[in-house]
């Protein structure tokens, strides 16, 4: 049979049905002709889509992802994001927050390719050991600070850190037997700027975050040596 | 507990880098890509009750920004046809000093540029954005048949372009 270019596009795409691909697959065989197109078609679709590619995976402009961090609305009530902007911005507990006023928002999610030093390792967004290590450290490190930890619906352990000299922070959530980075804030530690939360150490964008994923309150300090002694398993 | 609207917005900024992606393929161009996202997000949040949940916000975002973008083409070619009949959409790249990719991806922006905004979509929607026919479809409102049709004529329209482009050059 001869087959039109819809079919060899639907072939490519994955929606010829099951059927029709065994006889397809073998005129493909037969055919050079046929198997000349379909290469074609197959390479120009790679070709697009390999393109357009890079522009998943760079950061988001700020402008953009703060969008989503604001609220339309001042909230009525007490919420969570509240109650850590008036910690946050009690003087004694914003010792870096000069150090975050100045921001590059980019958001991570699922596999994307982030330098080393940001604490995600390679191209996974697995947290890298050395963030994985202060992770996993009840009190975090001298290095990653992790001023909020809480348990989402899942019951699954979640902490935002903060990296105390690169101004980089995030939130991730334990998966198995590690850290899945969910969220990614680049800091750049530049001077004090208009920043929006320039009095919080941790940007809204990411307290708007953990609002969204809290199931109950935050854990305090005997919970978090609890849940850091049994490896964070759930 | 989660409120609904920091789960819209977290479920919007989980798909963000698809949105940005999908929006510079419909408008090959930085700044309006930008643009175009920024409108779609502000009407999203302002109609997050119209989002039925349990329905892909993938799609109904796709779907917006493709609306915000078609009537963006109208305006401008109204525009055009008032003041500046040849300039409509022509040149954008060549003038954008961050275009400095390489050839290949310029053929391939500038074989995009040529298509008719629908097969444009289409292409969009299902080359680079990955999505099924059905749901491609869905997303332009259209039959499946006009879907294939589209998608057909836009990647033999690019295969042409790009031959053309490769013949000039050699």
């Amino acid at each position: 049979m001869t087959y039109t270019d819809e079919d060899i596009l639907a072939y490519i795409d994955g929606e010829m049905p099951a059927a029709d691909r065994t006889a397809f697959e073998t005129a493909l065989a037969a055919d050079a002709d046929l198997a000349a197109r379909t290469e074609h078609h197959r390479r120009l679709g790679n070709s697009v889509k390999s393109h357009y590619a890079p522009i998943a995976n760079a950061p988001v402009p700020d402008r953009i992802a703060e969008m989503l961090a604001l609220r339309d609305e001042a909230p009525a009530g007490d919420t969570l994001i509240d109650r850590f902007k008036a910690w946050f911005a009690h003087p004694l507990a914003m010792p870096g927050a000069s150090a975050m006023a100045s921001l590059a928002i980019g958001i991570l999610v699922g596999a994307q390719f982030m330098p080393l030093q940001t604490g995600i390792s390679g191209d996974t967004s697995l947290a890298s050991a050395n963030l994985a290590a202060a992770l996993s450290a009840a009190d975090g490190t001298q290095a990653w600070q992790m001023p909020v930890t809480f348990r989402d619906e899942t019951g699954r352990y979640c902490r935002a850190f903060r990296g105390t000299e690169t101004g980089t922070s995030g939130l991730a959530c334990r998966e198995g037997e590690s850290w899945q980075v969910n969220l990614l804030v680049t800091g750049n530690g530049g001077e004090a700027v208009g920043y929006q939360l320039a009095s919080s150490p941790l940007p809204a964008i990411i307290l708007e975050s953990v609002d969204g994923l809290i199931e109950g309150d935050p854990l305090d300090a005997e919970a978090i040596e609890t849940a850091a002694q049994s490896n964070w398993m759930e | 507990m989660p409120t609904k609207d920091a789960e819209f917005r977290a479920g919007l900024m989980e798909i963000l880098p698809r949105l940005r992606r999908f929006s510079r393929s419909l408008t090959r161009h930085e700044a309006d890509a930008d643009d175009l996202l920024q409108t779609a997000l502000e009407r999203a949040l302002k109609r997050s009750d119209q989002f039925q949940a349990g329905t892909r916000l993938d799609s109904w975002m796709y779907r917006m920004i493709k609306n915000i973008w078609i009537d963006e083409i109208r305006a401008r070619t109204r525009r055009a046809q008032t003041f500046a009949p040849e300039e409509a959409g022509e040149g954008m790249g060549a003038e954008d000093p961050t275009f400095d990719r390489q050839i290949r991806a310029m053929s391939i922006e500038r074989a995009m540029d040529t298509l008719p905004e629908d097969q444009r979509i289409a292409v969009s929607l299902v080359l680079v954005e990955g999505l099924s026919y059905k749901e491609a479809a869905k997303v332009m409102d259209v039959p499946m048949g006009t879907l294939t049709s589209r998608l057909a004529r836009g990647r033999q329209a690019l295969s042409d372009q790009l031959a053309d482009q490769e013949g000039a050059r050699a």
